[in-house]
């Protein structure tokens, strides 16, 4: 994903690779059943929308949304999250 | 008793009985400020049975009812993910606690009322605490309390815990729900699970589990959602064929509603929450907000390049704080108690082997604890403030990048931080860790951040060979134990612990003036699992050396062994360092050396002072001393080998209560094979050099 435009993300992408300020909704989250029940009970459900406040590429997201406020997720969990950006 | 009944039929207060009373909560929403509140400080800590990790309760009377207070650790909902949460759980469900009092940070009601809902449908008494409505207010949000409070028909407290507000009204709370029935909740989750969950409940109802603690539909809806303790539980009871049948059900299910039957589930929770919101919080917009105002900052303070500079500046204020304020009061209590104290219980009409038992042995360890204890303090202090403030959720943030380098995630930065002060809270710390194999690992580094008990060490060696560097090479010290945990965790990523780690899920609360007392509190706290853990093991371990340095193998020396080099020569410490000196001939070290060594197993900064006994000076003319036996170099090695030489005796008993001896055994052998190879290095690479 080197190149930032908004136009490149079709389809399917791991949260981690977002760039900031873009908003994006969980597709589905890959992992081990207590991480996956983590993240569901704090409102990361598939179809929740999130906006990604801060991402350091290849290190861990700051993620924001109604449900959840503000998380911050390392980067093992980041791309575990499957995510399609939204328009 | 049929399943759906509950365990405890609920008793009406007789005023003798004691009642039990659980604080629960998401984490960061002031639990534990208000905890503190709601107990007046009067609380202590001891253990949850079978495990190692602290209960934290507190007795108060309220209008002649005794109530005990439980704090439990912060929990998202009620299917465990860390060991912490596992006891939140474990202790509503079995100890069943008369009231509930869930502590909700109500600038964040929606995930918050997760936790509630969960509650709610396992038909415990709760009571809300809304806590920190003062930020909400100033967020834009209006609350109606009391319409949340009719259509859930339970109370809710408005508080701010920091500022005591709201606190004496939650204790009339706890009165009037007493001897109120428990709550009637449902969650409609529509026809088809529904169908599924009164299937399950009517197989329920054919057993014997009523002691579970909560109703049969509560362990249906649990069963539906793969909970799997539930699930071992009924195996334990020999209730496969219950599982086996619910497992039936849910393959059903699962066809019908071709979703996962646990998201459906928890969205239908949320869309419920959200509901509730919809209805009782109306949103203004504000243009200073606490969150605008927090993206602010956050935009300087989790920059990659800016954040982590002034993250390694708040580091050295944060040392540097520490121990410059606590010095003058370490200074007071060294003199104080090897000096008065000492004397005085040698100047008591006892017999000189009593005395010396109480000056040399138990007054010892009592020193060395105490001494510990201002240094440890203002550097707890400093940390509380950091994690209060929320800055510390931004440190994890920042260092993600980093331990994950090293197969580590963010979240150990914390533990590792607080092992610079004293190892044993570091390692009590590892215990807020999702992931079993990120503890293990970071168990196995925290032995490498010096802590304040190795300073005192370096501050000696480095005053009588390094004077004009003295601070460059201390921190080299340091540099060399970051690099060690580094090169460990590196080694046993590959070797034992495969794989990556599983990451962390941090809340990252907004910034905020903490509340002084909070903070005192908090590094009492860690103060405390300090004293419990190393306090008696230190004291005794001190007496066992005592005894072993005044009888040798030819039997009783005499207490004047402590102050004779002579005699001391002659006891078992000696006898045994003089075995084992051959193999730290490449270092050059004579016995007194090695003895001290051992001495520090106790507690590093015990070197010091056994040195400047076997060397028979005081211990402001020890350095004449050691420029004699030592050279710069060989000092220099001798530093590192302290650094890393095993976790002192109160870290092996910590690390053993937590991992296991075999595990604690092998930490301690790896670690002093670790030490001889960095102080050999040390030696060589020197040597070619100079």
């Amino acid at each position: 994903m080197g190149d930032n435009s908004a136009d490149t993300y079709t389809g399917l992408f791991p949260l981690s690779i977002i760039e900031e300020g873009k908003t994006v909704k969980v597709v589905k989250i890959i992992g081990g059943r207590g991480l996956v029940r983590r993240l569901y009970e704090i409102g990361l459900l598939p179809g929740a929308e999130i906006e990604v406040v801060r991402n350091s590429k290849h290190g861990p997201v700051i993620i924001r949304n109604k449900i959840t406020g503000t998380f911050s997720l390392g980067y093992g969990v980041a791309k575990k999250i499957m995510v399609e950006v939204m328009q | 008793m049929s399943c759906h009944e509950l365990s405890s039929p609920t008793t009406l207060g007789n005023k003798h009985e004691l009642i039990k009373v659980a604080i629960v909560g998401n984490p960061n929403v002031g639990k534990s400020a208000l905890f503190n509140k709601l107990t007046g400080g009067n609380a202590w800590v001891g253990n949850w049975p079978g495990v190692t990790v602290e209960k934290k309760t507190g007795r108060i009377v309220i209008e002649g009812h005794e109530v005990e207070l439980v704090d439990l650790p912060g929990i998202y909902g009620l299917t465990p993910y860390s060991l912490d949460e596992v006891i939140a759980r474990k202790f509503i469900l079995e100890e069943r606690p008369r009231i509930v009092i869930q502590v909700i940070n109500a600038t964040n009601l929606e995930r918050n009322l997760y936790l509630t809902i969960q509650l709610l449908e396992m038909n415990v008494k709760l009571i809300i605490a809304l806590n920190m409505i003062d930020l909400a207010e100033k967020e834009g949000l209006e609350i109606d309390i009391n319409g949340l409070m009719n259509q859930l028909n339970i109370l809710i407290i408005p508080t701010i815990a920091v500022k005591e507000v709201g606190v004496d009204n939650l204790t009339k709370a706890i009165i009037m729900e007493l001897n109120s029935p428990p709550p009637f909740f449902k969650i409609n989750y529509g026809p088809e699970i529904e169908e599924a969950i009164q299937r399950i409940e009517r197989i329920l109802d054919k057993c014997e589990i009523a002691d579970v603690g909560a109703n049969s539909r509560w362990i249906a809806i649990h069963l539906l959602e793969d909970d799997k303790d539930i699930e071992e539980l009924f195996r334990k009871r020999g209730l496969e064929d219950v599982l086996r049948k619910v497992v039936e059900i849910k393959r059903d299910l699962q066809t019908r509603l071709g979703e996962s039957i646990e998201v459906l589930m928890i969205e239908k929770r949320y869309q419920y929450i959200l509901s509730l919101t919809q209805k009782y919080v109306k949103r203004r917009h504000v243009k200073e907000s606490l969150t605008t105002f927090t993206d602010r900052l956050d935009r300087i303070l989790t920059h990659p390049i800016l954040g982590l500079m002034i993250f390694i500046s708040t580091l050295y204020l944060l040392f540097k704080f520490s121990f410059d304020v606590a010095s003058p009061l370490t200074n007071l209590l060294d003199v104080l108690i090897s000096g008065h104290v000492h004397s005085f219980l040698k100047t008591l009409p006892l017999p000189t082997i009593i005395s010396s038992l109480l000056a040399d042995g138990v007054l010892q360890g009592v020193g060395i604890l105490l001494i510990f204890i201002p240094n440890l303090f203002f550097l707890f202090l400093g940390i509380s403030f950091l994690e209060d403030t929320g800055y510390l959720a931004r440190v994890t943030f920042l260092s993600d990048k980093w331990m994950n380098k090293i197969g580590l995630s963010g979240r150990v930065i914390i533990p590792l931080l607080i092992g610079f002060g004293c190892n044993v809270p570091a390692i009590l710390s590892t215990r807020v860790l999702g992931d079993d194999r990120d503890r293990r690992l970071t168990m196995l580094i925290i032995p490498f951040m010096s802590c304040s008990a190795r300073l005192p060490i370096y501050l000696l060696f480095t005053l009588v060979f390094f004077k004009e560097n003295q601070m460059l090479v201390i921190l080299s010290i340091y540099f060399i134990g970051v690099t060690t945990a580094i090169i460990t965790a590196l080694l046993f990523n590959k070797l034992l612990f495969k794989g990556q780690t599983s990451g962390y899920v941090m809340d990252m609360p907004p910034y905020l003036i903490p509340s002084v007392g909070n903070i005192f509190a908090k590094s009492w706290e860690r103060i405390k699992s300090f004293l419990v853990r190393a306090g008696s093991i230190i004291v005794i371990m001190m007496v066992i050396i005592w005894a072993l340095s005044i009888f040798g193998p030819e039997g009783y020396l005499g207490v004047e062994a402590l102050r004779n080099p002579d005699l001391l020569s002659r006891s078992w410490i000696a006898s045994f360092s003089k075995l084992i000196e051959p193999l730290f001939k490449p270092f050059n070290w004579d016995w007194r050396v090695i003895s001290s060594l051992l001495f520090g197993f106790v507690a590093k900064e015990v070197v010091v002072s056994s040195l400047s006994v076997l060397y028979n000076v005081e211990e402001a003319d020890l350095s004449t001393v050691l420029s004699t036996s030592f050279t710069p170099l060989t000092a220099y090695s001798l530093m590192v080998f302290t650094l890393l030489y095993t976790p002192c005796m109160a870290t092996a008993a910590t690390l053993r209560s937590e991992i296991g001896l075999k595990n604690t055994i092998f930490i301690i052998i790896y670690e002093l094979f670790i030490a001889y190879i960095m102080a050999y290095l040390v030696l060589s690479i020197g040597g070619l050099l100079l």
